[in-house]
């Protein structure tokens, strides 16, 4: 999975940054998770310095995705995209962390299905942490970051 | 004066043999965003602002890749998913998980058709089938 990689080996300083100002025990491969779910590790929205889905006018602009009507999506100076909209990632949902939540992936992931992260869709936690054939980018992730100690 | 004739005869048919034998055999992006859209669930389908914007992925260029994004929740993600889409057979997968494979009944008759705009035959799909761009299996 060398994209898997090569977006853990980007991106781990900064999301242990953000998961430390998540606190309540969020992981830094929880984060990853997150993001390399939004950007399919480091594509998508990414390449407007957008890790985590961010609609509206963000600081380096706005993106206008191809729906009808278009949807605003922020964009950020990419160099350092992944802290700046990490940052406002960890501002909308720090209000929902409770003590603990990190470590427990499938509530963490539970708590962001419920807050805007893959709306209607209540499979989003199974499918974060799923294992086997079909897994999931919070366990590819993981399975990743063994090789990043 | 035969000769110059005969040279071009031979090099048109060669040409025409050629295109026969090795057409181009990849969809287009517009063929690939249809492809998107129509794996999505029906609840998805329904959201509104559906749109499949396309992304380039430095590591493959065998596969089409499109985030699917929608209106969003005030503070949450506008991301439905990103798939992922075989340029040589249309098939389509999720660009996260593992080997997940879309799969339901418009998007298969949808690459029925595009599999037979393409002159793919069974045989050379089963040949040249892949299990996704993050499938280690």
């Amino acid at each position: 999975m060398p994209n898997v990689n090569n977006f853990i080996t980007a991106h781990l300083g900064d999301a242990q940054t953000l998961a430390g100002s998540l606190g309540n025990g969020v992981t830094p491969a929880e984060v990853l998770a997150v993001a390399g779910n939004e950007t399919g590790y480091g594509g998508g929205f990414a390449q407007y310095g957008n890790f985590f889905g961010l609609h509206g006018a963000g600081p380096a602009g706005t993106y206008h995705t191809t729906g009808t009507p278009s949807v605003p999506v922020q964009m950020f100076p990419v160099s350092n995209g992944f802290l700046l909209s990490g940052q406002v990632f960890v501002n909308n949902v720090s209000p929902f962390m409770t003590p603990g939540l990190g470590g427990n992936p499938f509530a963490f992931f539970s708590v962001l299905n419920k807050h805007g992260y893959a709306t209607g869709n209540s499979g989003y936690p199974a499918y974060m942490v799923g294992t086997g054939k079909n897994r999931g980018p919070y366990t590819q992730v993981i399975a990743c970051m063994a090789g990043h100690t | 004066m035969k000769r110059p004739l005969i040279l071009l005869l031979a090099s048109l048919w060669a040409a025409s043999a050629s295109a026969v034998d090795h057409p181009d055999r990849t969809i287009t992006a517009d063929q690939a965003r249809a492809l998107v859209l129509a794996s999505l669930t029906p609840e998805q389908k329904r959201l509104p602002s559906l749109g499949a914007d396309p992304y380039k992925d430095p590591n493959t260029s065998k596969f089409l890749f499109f985030t699917v994004s929608w209106a969003g929740t005030p503070n949450g993600s506008v991301v439905v998913g990103n798939y992922a889409v075989d340029a040589h057979t249309g098939d389509v997968f999720s660009a996260t998980v593992g080997c997940e494979e879309e799969k339901n009944k418009n998007l298969r008759a949808l690459q029925t058709r595009i599999r037979a705009s393409l002159h793919l035959s069974q045989a050379e799909y089963q040949r040249l089938k892949t299990k996704g761009p993050l499938c280690e299996e």
